[in-house]
């Protein structure tokens, strides 16, 4: 990440696993959350270092953060970053620095198969939302953008 | 010089298009790092998943 150019944003987005794929283990999931817990931490000490207001934000598909039944491996990722963020949130609350995640809808297309967002437009409008400067007290937040899929539901 | 830099942790090359196709409408530059981990998650219908084949 040191070899990386300067950036005030951090944007989480571990790949999906597909429901279909038998063969992901928990080992996996491990994996998943503990790369993506050494980049937030790496991400922190750079802000830290060049005292930027930095900005992480996680992006996590909204079914697998409702828990999705038939797929637990892409929950339990899912499960993992919302717990990472809040306890970051919880770490950063003093400092300029925020962490957020937003939870997209995925898309469904079982032609394509491809891992995308319904509406890429509107999280990244929350995105750069995110990185105002005059957004420095939203921190913590889990942003739901499933195109009201969600309403009335009971989030986790 | 862009308002701000982005730095995308995926190796989901869809994810990674369709952010950055949204993303340039904005004054907003995208870098995005492949994290070794995410080469042995399962992208699928990805040219991710294929560079593992």
């Amino acid at each position: 990440m040191s070899q990386q150019s300067p950036f005030d944003c951090l944007l989480l987005a571990p790949a999906n696993a597909s429901p279909s794929q038998s063969s992901a283990t928990l080992g996996e999931v491990s994996d998943a959350l503990t790369v993506n817990f050494a980049m937030t931490k790496a991400a922190i000490n750079h802000f830290e270092k060049t005292s930027t207001a930095g900005r992480l934000v996680s992006l996590v598909p909204g079914d697998a953060a409702m828990g999705d039944p038939t797929s637990l491996i892409h929950s339990a990722i899912a499960g993992g970053m919302l717990s990472l963020f809040r306890t970051v949130a919880l770490e950063l609350r003093k400092t300029s620095m925020t962490a957020n995640t937003i939870m997209y809808a995925p898309s469904k297309d079982p032609v394509s198969a491809k891992e995308e967002m319904i509406d890429a437009h509107g999280i990244t409008v929350l995105i750069n939302a995110l990185l105002s400067v005059d957004s420095h007290g939203i921190n913590g937040q889990e942003i739901y953008s499933l195109g009201g899929a969600d309403v009335g539901r009971l989030h986790p | 010089m862009s308002a701000h830099n982005i730095l995308l942790a995926s190796s989901c090359v869809d994810m990674e298009r369709s952010l950055s196709e949204a993303l340039r409408k904005f004054d907003i530059d995208l870098q995005v790092v492949h994290p070794d981990f995410l080469q042995s998650s399962h992208c699928i219908g990805s040219d991710a998943e294929e560079s593992l084949v």
